[in-house]
């Protein structure tokens, strides 16, 4: 087999590549059973192959602490800019994040058997406090599809007002995926 | 910013440091049924975030009161309150609670008047 | 797009895709969910190229801080993984950059210390690895990145090639001649 210039690895004394030995690691041939080069390679290459395959497999853990500091750290970067107004009798008023919206109407959708909700953009309407339009992606089963899209809707209006307290002026879903079964 | 406390004993003045009208704020909040905890999203990042020599970034004085903000002086009181509700119950109500809770809680404690209390959801657990 | 699988389990497991499109969003407990699927193999990457536990710690709570900052930025959902890689490789590199510059030979030597003065135990546990840790310490930075990502976390060349900014080409020849420097320091171990 001709020596493959590209790979550039190193040359043994008989004129063999180190890559050539490793491709054929499990075979052998008429010059690798005399050429001591190659065999003292091969014995090598296979030891290393060994041990790649036990650090391959090896599940070394970071410390448990690690998980929490990132969400720390990602909780924190929330926008201020991404709050919808809440009606509210108290002075000083109440928001919520667009994002604790769509969490909330994310799993109100995914109770519907079958569907998985996707991405869900939730948008205040500037002239009507209280209200939001909702665009939501979702993926659907076949076997459940009949039906689901009016289920889905009863559902987000019913979460919108019944968990968070605002009015959904407009929902927009687009199916983007449907799996068996 | 230091508050002062009106007093009826003449030749008497006391004052209260905002943080502690927080730590009021923040008792009162976590203790409103339907809120799962303050979340330092928005305000009340006390001390700044610095780098270690390691390049983490890091708290410096993690006091208990992230998540909440006063400002205003003695003829008002504002208060801004972070938090993370609990899916069980109607986000809005949560936020009303919160907000007449904290109110009640910072003016028995201190007299003051609390012109508003803003509560901002950054997040709803819905698992619990 | 159709695509075929049976429903999962549990409800709560659900693919990469779904987790992504929601993380965009800012569905914090969705990308909780991505961080725990692979800050283990990050972190085991970052080790390896650092030596060190406490750094490999820090370059994975940085990257899954900018990755989630960057999400918008993010063209397909399903380039998710291969993003984290290539971040992860990046700041490996850059560390090693900013270490002492004989960094590559003195990485088998250094120590890294935990806050009580106390040597970390050994990046690897078990004898075994211990030898291939320290062949690994060996080569460069590039030429250990390289191996790392093709031969323990199995990254296709083109994506390693442009993690590092290089060909697929240069990225096999720099595996080759990983592979033969440790396979010469394998041999006291035949």
């Amino acid at each position: 087999m001709a020596v493959n210039q590209t790979t550039e690895g190193y040359e043994l004394p008989c004129g063999r590549d180190v890559e050539t030995v490793w491709a054929r690691l499990d075979e052998t041939d008429a010059h690798q059973r005399d050429c001591p080069h190659c065999t003292a390679a091969r014995q090598s290459l296979l030891v290393l192959r060994s041990l790649t395959e036990v650090m391959t497999a090896d599940e070394s853990a970071p410390s448990p602490g690690l998980t929490g500091r990132i969400m720390s750290a990602v909780r924190a970067e929330v926008r201020r800019g991404d709050l919808v107004e809440l009606p509210s009798a108290e002075p000083g008023g109440a928001r919520i994040s667009e994002a604790a919206i769509a969490a909330v109407l994310r799993f109100a959708a995914d109770q519907v058997p079958g569907v998985r909700a996707r991405r869900c953009r939730i948008h205040a309407i500037e002239d009507d406090p209280g209200a939001i339009e909702v665009r939501m992606t979702i993926a659907v089963s076949y076997r459940h599809f009949a039906g689901a899209l009016d289920r889905i809707r009863e559902r987000i209006e019913a979460a919108a007002t019944g968990r968070i307290g605002v009015r959904l002026a407009r929902l927009d879903l687009t199916v983007d995926d449907v799996y068996q079964p | 910013m230091t508050v002062e406390l009106t007093s009826d004993v003449p030749g008497c003045e006391a004052h209260v440091a905002s943080q502690v009208i927080a730590a009021i704020a923040v008792r009162a909040a976590t203790g409103t049924s339907g809120v799962i905890r303050l979340e330092p999203g928005l305000v009340g990042l006390v001390g700044s975030l610095v780098r270690t020599a390691r390049g983490q970034l890091t708290r410096v004085d993690p006091a208990p009161t992230d998540g909440v903000r006063v400002t205003g002086d003695q003829n008002g009181l504002r208060i801004e309150v972070d938090l993370v509700t609990s899916g069980q119950d109607q986000v809005a109500a949560v936020a009303g609670r919160v907000q007449r809770a904290v109110a009640r809680s910072v003016h028995d404690a201190t007299g003051l008047p609390v012109a508003e209390v803003t509560v901002s959801v950054l997040d709803v657990e819905l698992s619990r | 797009m159709i695509t075929t699988e049976a429903d999962p389990v549990g409800e709560d497991v659900l693919d990469d895709a779904t987790l992504v499109a929601r993380a965009r969003d800012g569905d914090v407990p969705a990308y909780e969910q991505l961080v725990l699927r692979y800050q283990g193999q990050m972190f085991r990457l970052a080790m390896r190229m650092l030596a060190s536990r406490g750094d490999a710690e820090d370059v994975v709570q940085d990257v899954f801080l900018i990755v989630w900052r960057r999400l918008g930025q993010l063209q397909e959902d399903a380039a998710f993984v291969g993003w984290l890689y290539r971040m992860t490789t990046n700041r490996c590199l850059n560390v090693l950059r900013a270490r002492r510059p004989m960094a590559d030979v003195d990485l088998a030597e250094q120590v890294s210390s935990t806050p009580a003065g106390q040597p970390d135990r050994a990046a690897e546990v078990g004898a075994q690895l211990t030898a291939l840790t320290a062949a690994l310490a060996q080569l460069t930075a590039e030429q250990r990145a390289c191996w790392l990502l093709r031969e323990v976390h199995g990254r296709s060349y083109e994506e390693i090639a442009a993690a590092l900014d290089t060909t697929s080409t240069a990225v096999r020849g720099r595996i080759a001649r990983a592979r033969a420097q440790l396979a010469e320091m394998m041999a006291p171990w035949r």
